[in-house]
């Protein structure tokens, strides 16, 4: 209650002329009119909604000035959010919103008979990209129903993948199963109807478009059993998952560990699988195990897990040679360059020190560690210097020290043709991924904290920024890219011209 | 050691039968093609023996090896509602040989429609049940049997439903500001004003639309207080949840009250607790929210009860006694507790409420008495509101057995079967399913009057409730059980 009377005594001692706003949110496809839009307005504690009508418009009387955040959400769109200044006793009546819709695709499972396959789980995928390469990851999925049919809604404008997966529907109660020698199951498909994902036609979804007829013909293929060992510390219960190893055929299943130890994993077609077993003991104890099996035309029986301890990674951070009195925040991520695989991360305390318990022994990539006005210098890995960021944790675990430098330079440039992010990408860089720097409106840009060496530069005008730090992306326009080199604490300066998202967009399918 | 095993298999082996016989669709009684057919052994812990297959065009079905046992034969196929494995027909494999297994498969009901605003307009990712009765420990209690989502056209689609009788509810996320009651078909906030739906085998209802209304929301207020003191209790987080909703609202007392926003009208639990102490304090309040905001609601934190008490009559190294007290509110917290030989039991931090006290007892006993300090309760239901003395349980050992075998009118048998025995007053109602010659056999039974009833397709858990048993009552037998004594009769069930 005090806070609201000192509130109302601010105002009356101001007196800042309300201003009041209005205008229309309408589809930016179609340019129709959207009603029950629902527009927020945020600035410090001040707090404003209005809904719009039933043809489009909103209303907001009696707004403070200030810079506020807007926020429009409506189902079926994306949801928008831009900034909006109000000045005292302004009186805006046209604002206009677009909103993006969202698109929906639709069609049917059948059979081999064309009988409708119901319970079927259908996804559909876009590629996303990351400094570890292409991944097809979900952007909806829903399950077919009793006809047969799905209906994938709230979709953003992309090129989707679209997958149907037979997903093993027995009433599950653990033990050991007696399967028939000979077993046929639905086998993962894509659109249309191929089982390699690689061979999948990606389906153009515009804004607020409807496909429909994406219909997919799933066929029963012969089903194989892997069957082994897995020696669990004693008391331990666990399962083993069997993954696709990157290129593997399509969807895994986890196998329950019995008491004797024996696992049995049913249902999977024919090609090259990943047995894991991740088994946590508790917070420091754990243990792990990836095997890859190739299955030709038969049950493989008898395949003998090893389990191997997780290790642990004791690290340092340094900077300019001494250890940091009071450092920064700064999490520490391994991620596994094998996949599948588990990552592991922790924190780094403010004397720099910092341990990462349960990693499996094999190799990582360090992700992302940056500190604010210095650069990573070097990664060194029980005494060598590691490349490309790449860490190799071996069995009985790795003393890491991390390297950072103050002694820096920095580069700055104006962007023609639009850009949202400039790329410095060091010849000899110990992280192997780019330094990214955002464009202002007004196309400039500034990147500092760079190790002194030879540099390519380039402006992208896309927002993701995963792409960027994908190594085999940005070399398709190697070509374009400006050669800079950084001096110690100097300053660079470079004219760039973006390489616009037509260009990207032609050029991704040259990615496979 | 290693050659016993090997005995041991070899045995198994030599004794393995052949199991077959087909799936049957309940409705047209034609065979099912292409099921899923499981034979689910006995579990050795959790582990259970299955064999899996699957139905020819004839909807045959043929197992090899079958190590002797009993199994449960389940089969699984599009369009039939799921079985479970306790339910379905029992088969036993002996080493001579093993019966032609029939498995009837029920055809699976559909429900669908579409839900919208008062617009018109489509309403999205909203939940549809089907509701319908079930016996949960002797209860009748209203359960999810299926549900369903809607897609961006506002419409459902609920399917592999048991056929039944269901009430069919919209459950709503807010939206924005704007939220919504659930509503039960067709289109009321309270069940007794909602349809039931009839839902046939293979059959699907169609246009079960609910339009649903923008509720105002309200936000409730109080303070925390010590329940000793009166004094508020600062830094304490308040929670209100909806009764029978695992959803909570949630909002943190900083100085002296709390207010929790944006609340649907309905009945409310509001809580609270202290963590960590010796002796944390937790308090809750029933709260009935209208339409306006409710302020001052008190909320008294208190130090939880020390349930004691001993159970006397405990067999020598059985470590099978658990005991439970469940809140005769639903909305409130169950306590458990083991009692392993010794034969004391201590319930820490138990909120003052009323409680039924259930129990797992080993073979050979029976509940006898429940004494609270010298007062002996005339049933399982304990108050903990007044004031407590220790619990006194004492087990005996001289119940009585019941056998006999379940008939129709016919005179046929009635494989599964449910037999219920109960006396009044009584802490217990006996009650077993009868195996696949309908047979039955009660052991350790309380002496006392009973009535006995049997059951023939029963909802499960029904036979348990009294109000359940109610109508039947007048075809009940009435039985005069004597200490450790052996009965035999026959029972004709009730449908």
């Amino acid at each position: 209650m005090p806070i609201v009377h000192l509130f109302l005594a601010f105002l009356f001692l101001q007196t800042p002329k309300p201003a009041a706003i209005a205008g229309l949110v309408a589809n930016a496809a179609t340019g129709a009119p959207v009603r029950k839009a629902r527009l927020t307005l945020q600035f410090a504690d001040r707090n404003y909604a209005a809904v719009s009508d039933a043809s489009g418009r909103f209303a907001v009387a009696e707004v403070a000035p200030g810079t506020y955040n807007v926020h429009i959400e409506c189902e079926g769109f994306l949801v928008m959010a831009q900034s909006l200044k109000i000045a005292e006793d302004q009186h805006v009546t046209d604002l206009a919103f677009r909103l993006t819709p969202l698109g929906v695709i639709a069609g049917k499972v059948l059979d081999e008979n064309g009988e409708p396959l119901s319970q079927i789980s259908v996804e559909a995928q876009i590629d996303t990209f990351s400094a570890a390469g292409r991944k097809r990851l979900p952007a909806g999925m829903t399950t077919t129903d009793d006809r047969g049919e799905y209906r994938i809604f709230d979709l953003p404008p992309n090129r989707y993948f679209v997958m149907a997966t037979n997903p093993r529907s027995y009433s599950l109660l653990g033990g050991r199963v007696h399967a028939d020698a000979v077993e046929m199951a639905y086998v993962t498909t894509w659109f249309p109807n191929v089982t390699d994902g690689s061979q999948a036609t990606p389906q153009v979804l515009a804004a607020g478009a409807e496909l429909d007829g994406i219909d997919l013909h799933m066929h029963k293929q012969r089903v194989f059993h892997v069957r082994g060992k897995a020696q669990l510390p004693p008391g331990q219960r666990g399962a083993v998952s069997v993954e696709s190893c990157g290129d593997g055929p399509g969807i895994g299943v986890n196998a329950a560990i019995l008491r004797d130890g024996t696992f049995d994993a049913g249902g999977l077609v024919a090609g090259n699988w990943c047995l894991i077993v991740n088994q946590v003991v508790d917070n420091s104890h754990a243990f792990y195990a990836n095997q890859r099996v190739t299955i030709a035309d038969h049950d493989m029986n008898n395949v003998n897990l090893t389990l191997t301890p997780a290790a642990v990674v004791r690290g340092q951070i340094l900077v300019d040679g001494a250890a940091p009195a009071k450092l920064q925040h700064i999490p520490i991520r391994l991620d596994p360059i094998e996949q599948p695989g588990r990552g592991a991360g922790s924190a780094a305390k403010e004397d720099g020190s910092f341990v990462v318990e349960n990693v499996s022994p094999g190799q990582y990539r360090l992700m992302n560690v940056g500190l604010s006005s210095m650069y990573l210098k070097t990664i060194r890995v029980n005494g060598q210097d590691a490349a490309n960021g790449i860490v190799q944790v071996p069995e009985g675990g790795a003393q890491l020290t991390l390297l950072f430098s103050t002694d820096s330079g920095e580069v700055s440039g104006t962007v023609e043709g639009g850009g949202a992010f400039v790329s410095a990408e060091g010849v000899n860089s110990v992280t192997g991924l780019p330094v990214l720097g955002g464009v202002t409106p007004e196309g400039k840009f500034l990147i500092r904290n760079l190790a002194p060496g030879d540099y390519k530069i380039l402006a992208w005008d896309i927002h993701d920024i995963g792409l960027l730090q994908y190594a085999d992306f940005r070399k398709l326009f190697e070509s374009r890219a400006v050669p800079v080199t950084i001096h110690l604490k100097d300053h660079e300066s470079v004219q760039l011209t973006a390489v616009n998202a037509a260009e990207i967009e032609a050029a991704l399918p040259r990615l496979r | 050691m290693t050659r016993i095993v090997v005995v041991s298999l070899w045995a198994a082996a030599l004794h393995a039968q052949t199991v077959q016989g087909v799936a049957v669709n309940s409705a047209t009684h034609k065979p099912v093609a292409g099921a899923t057919v499981q034979l689910i052994g006995p579990a050795d812990e959790d582990e259970h023996e299955i064999y899996r297959t699957s139905t020819d065009a004839a909807g045959r079905f043929h197992f090899e090896r079958v190590a002797p046992g009993r199994y449960h034969a389940i089969a699984e196929a599009q369009g039939f509602t799921r079985m479970l494995a306790a339910r379905a027909p029992s088969v036993g494999v002996e080493a001579v040989g093993a019966p032609e297994v029939s498995i009837p498969m029920v055809p699976a009901s559909v429900i669908s429609g579409r839900i919208s605003d008062q617009d018109g307009d489509a309403l999205r990712y909203v939940s549809v049940e089907a509701l319908h009765y079930v016996y949960r420990g002797g209860k009748k209690v209203l359960d999810s049997a299926v549900s369903a989502r809607t897609n961006d056209r506002g419409e459902y689609r609920i399917f592999g439903l048991p056929p039944g009788r269901y009430y069919v509810r919209s459950t709503s996320r807010a939206r924005g500001s704007t939220a919504f009651s659930p509503l039960f078909f067709p289109g009321a906030r309270d069940i007794s004003q909602a349809t039931q739906l009839e839902a046939a085998p293979g059959a699907e209802l169609r246009s079960i639309d609910i339009v649903m209304r923008p509720d105002s929301l309200h936000s409730i207020s109080g303070r925390v207080v010590d329940a000793q003191t009166g004094q508020a209790v600062p830094e304490m987080y308040v929670i209100a949840r909806l009764n029978g909703d695992s959803y909570a609202n949630g909002a943190a007392q900083m100085t002296d009250s709390f207010t929790i926003a944006d609340l649907l009208p309905g009945k409310y639990v509001v809580s609270s607790q202290q963590f960590g102490g010796n002796a944390p304090k937790a308090g809750r309040v029933a709260i009935d929210l209208g339409n306006a905001d409710l302020t001052g609601i008190v909320l008294p934190l208190s130090a939880g009860l020390e349930i004691t008490g001993t159970v006397r009559g405990l067999p020598a190294g059985s470590k099978e006694l658990r005991l439970f007290l469940q809140p005769e509110n639903p909305a409130y917290d169950n306590y458990s507790e083991n009692i392993i030989e010794k034969g004391t039991f201590t319930f820490h931090n138990v909120r003052p409420d009323i409680y039924h006290l259930l129990w797992n007892v080993p073979k050979g006993v029976y509940v006898q008495s429940i004494k609270m300090g010298d007062r002996t309760l005339p049933s399982d239901r304990v108050d903990l509101n007044g004031t407590i003395a220790p619990l006194a349980i004492q087990l005996a050992n001289d119940g009585a057995r019941v056998q006999g075998t379940v008939r129709n009118v016919a005179g046929e048998p009635v494989p599964g079967a449910v037999v219920s025995m109960a006396a009044d007053p009584s802490y217990d109602v006996w009650s077993t399913t009868c195996d696949d010659t309908g047979h039955f056999d009660i052991r350790d039974i309380a002496p006392g009057e009973y009535k006995l009833l049997a059951f023939q397709d029963a909802p499960q858990g029904a036979p348990q409730d009294p109000d359940f048993r109610k109508p039947f009552e007048k075809s009940a037998i009435k039985l005069q059980v004597l200490p450790s004594t052996q009965q035999k009769l026959d029972l004709v069930a009730v449908q």
